[in-house]
């Protein structure tokens, strides 16, 4: 690499790695971090700037102008982060559905305002590129070890610790606080952009994912003129999956969610899912069927927390955490 | 391609063209935004009650028309909603006229039209008779709920659409203060002007003329961040919330436990303490 032209990281891609659901945590040579409920960033930062991109590789700067300013930690240098923007409460727990306010703002002005009512945390848990030099290849502990001597701290940002020792406790302390759940991260695992496998594992608290909307049934009484529950999906395999055995992929109906929603929700998703309605049912084998059903393109996708699966594969006690504008419907599989 | 404004189909007799409306015209006015001077922070604006300088909700508010010098009538939302125009997704054409007698003076706003997948040809048959025959059509539709005449010509290979002001928004000449009749021209002297005119006549070539005000603009603009002379808004945020306390709590959580049993350790210290990994497990 001497005396070749450092790569500018504005031109650079990282894709976000992946972890694998567990409902069992390994209890060596992983080491255990607060899985935090959020949105997924990768900050690439040189030139005094700041740029984030989400999961699926949009430019997601201007809806978070207060982290601008982690970009002054690193004067005269250059560096690429992962790490998760959340939205804390009051108790200093990570809040999905605040965080749904300033998710999908993509004017500046409006971006500042929120910015001082509902300020954003970014948890920086791995630094990927320093100066122009990657250290994805670097063991997990390494690379941990690099973050924190950059001591990086600010009003809007963190690097949380990570923890080594019995994961039983860590778990249980961690579901006691109300803490969403725990990645446990491989010792000497590299960095796999894009990639899922047992490296990175994450085990959760309460079962919860995203889920594609693919139509709704009109609600009655109060709800008159928006949704009383949205009809939910997960594709049966992911568009790489498909590809690879050349089958299409299959959208696979698993039942409606009605509650959790603020009023606003509500009208958002209606104005959004009336542009993709449809009249043919984009479901594999056709939802029961109930009156006033609509189909939609399966165009939007959904967090939903549940209680558990029922024995045909319907989601039980649903409730709406808010829209996912960073997750590619595509994607979207069952998760367990 | 843009991005579509509108979406429906030209109706003319038994024909029907199914069309996106895309945006014909970006001005390239420069858009500056409000800072303080002392320390660049953006200027806002907040809606307040005249009487008691108290800001107003939006959802408080409502549209109110002057009749005369502080007398209003107030209108709701739900009330204009009543008279909008019947909701319609054709461009109805009811004639076609020379183009040449549309006075470039009703022309408001321009759009392009472009066909919808399978209407290419009656899209191309439409455009190719209105550009041979010099016609223009003349419709209707209703757009953001406004009812408009719109105007259909052939502009290139599109159809090009323009809003037209209707005839009571243009104002009359006879409302000028204009020559009198004992002004009007001698016919030796209009042939020495047509002349002048024929001398200097030409072809209008409109990519020989830029706004020069706007490239010093952007010049002076490029100049000054170049040079770095740049302020950037100070971040805004007001109340922090700890983070810190979440893993303090996590940590005191972890140890009182680790009183009872095996213990979770951390292994990394946050700053200032630098941080030192205590391999425990």
């Amino acid at each position: 690499m001497r005396g070749k032209k450092k790569p500018n990281v504005f031109e650079m891609q990282v894709a976000p790695m992946l972890a694998r659901l567990t409902d069992q945590c390994p209890s060596h040579d992983y080491a255990y971090e607060v899985k935090w409920d959020g949105v997924r960033a990768v900050a690439f930062i040189g030139e005094d700037r700041l740029r984030l991109m989400s999961r699926n590789n949009l430019d997601i700067t201007v809806s978070y102008p207060e982290l601008s300013g982690i970009a002054r930690q690193f004067p005269g240098r250059s560096a690429i982060l992962d790490g998760e923007i959340v939205a804390l409460d009051e108790k200093a727990l990570p809040d999905f559905e605040r965080l749904q306010h300033r998710m999908h703002v993509r004017g500046a002005d409006a971006a500042f305002a929120l910015a001082r009512s509902i300020p954003v945390t970014y948890m920086v848990f791995d630094l990927l590129y320093l100066d122009g030099t990657s250290l994805l290849d670097e063991r997990y502990l390494d690379r941990r070890e690099r973050l924190f001597a950059l001591n990086l701290t600010g009003t809007c940002w963190s690097t949380p610790e990570h923890f080594i020792g019995d994961p039983e406790r860590f778990i249980e302390v961690t579901k006691k606080m109300g803490i969403e759940g725990v990645m446990a991260k491989r010792f000497d695992s590299a960095y796999a952009p894009g990639k899922r496998s047992d490296a990175w594992l994450k085990f959760k608290h309460v079962l919860k994912q995203e889920f594609v909307i693919a139509g709704w049934q009109d609600g009655q009484g109060a709800r008159n003129g928006v949704p009383g529950a949205l009809l939910l999906g997960y594709y049966d395999s992911t568009l790489a999956e498909a590809r690879r055995r050349n089958r299409p992929q299959r959208l696979v109906y698993c039942g409606k969610v009605g509650t959790g929603f603020s009023v606003r929700a509500l009208d958002d998703i209606q104005t959004r899912l009336r542009q993709y309605e449809i009249d043919a049912n984009p479901f594999e084998v056709d939802p029961p069927h109930e009156r006033y059903t609509h189909f939609a393109r399966p165009e939007l996708v959904a967090e939903v927390q549940f209680g558990s699966w029922t024995s045909t594969h319907i989601l039980r006690h649903a409730s709406f955490q808010g829209m996912r504008g960073d997750k590619a419907p595509a994607e979207v599989v069952r998760e367990a | 391609m843009a991005r579509s404004l509108w979406s429906g189909s030209i109706s003319f007799g038994l024909v029907n063209v199914p069309v996106k409306m895309v945006t014909a015209v970006s001005p390239n006015d420069i858009h500056f935004h409000q800072l303080r001077a002392s320390d660049g922070a953006r200027i806002q604006y907040k809606k307040i009650g005249a009487t008691d300088q108290k800001e107003v909700d939006i959802k408080d508010i409502v549209k109110g028309y002057e009749i005369e010098p502080n007398q209003y009538v107030k209108l709701k939302p739900e009330e204009l909603d009543t008279l909008d125009p019947e909701k319609s997704r054709t461009i109805d054409i009811e004639c076609f006229v020379d183009a040449k007698q549309i006075d470039p003076i009703y022309f408001e706003t321009t759009y392009y039209l472009e066909p919808d997948k399978s209407a290419g040809r009656a899209y191309a048959l439409l455009q190719g008779a209105m550009r041979s025959s010099g016609k223009v059509g003349i419709a209707r539709m209703v757009l953001h709920n406004r009812e408009h005449v719109v105007a259909l010509r052939g502009s290139d290979n599109a159809i090009a659409l323009s809003t037209l002001y209707f005839k009571d928004e243009i104002v009359p000449v006879k409302k000028l203060e204009l020559p009198s009749d004992s002004d009007k021209p001698q016919k030796k002297e209009l042939e020495i002007a047509l002349q002048l005119v024929n001398a200097i006549s030409g072809k209008f070539e409109p990519e020989k003329y830029h706004d020069e005000y706007r490239n010093r603009v952007m010049a002076l603009i490029r100049q000054k961040a170049e040079g770095k002379e740049v302020v950037a808004q100070k971040t805004p945020v007001t109340a922090p919330r700890n983070v810190v306390s979440l893993m303090d709590a996590l940590k005191a959580s972890l140890a009182e436990s680790a009183k009872k049993r095996k213990p979770a350790a951390p292994a990394a210290r946050q700053s200032p303490v630098k941080y030192k990994a205590r391999k425990t497990a």
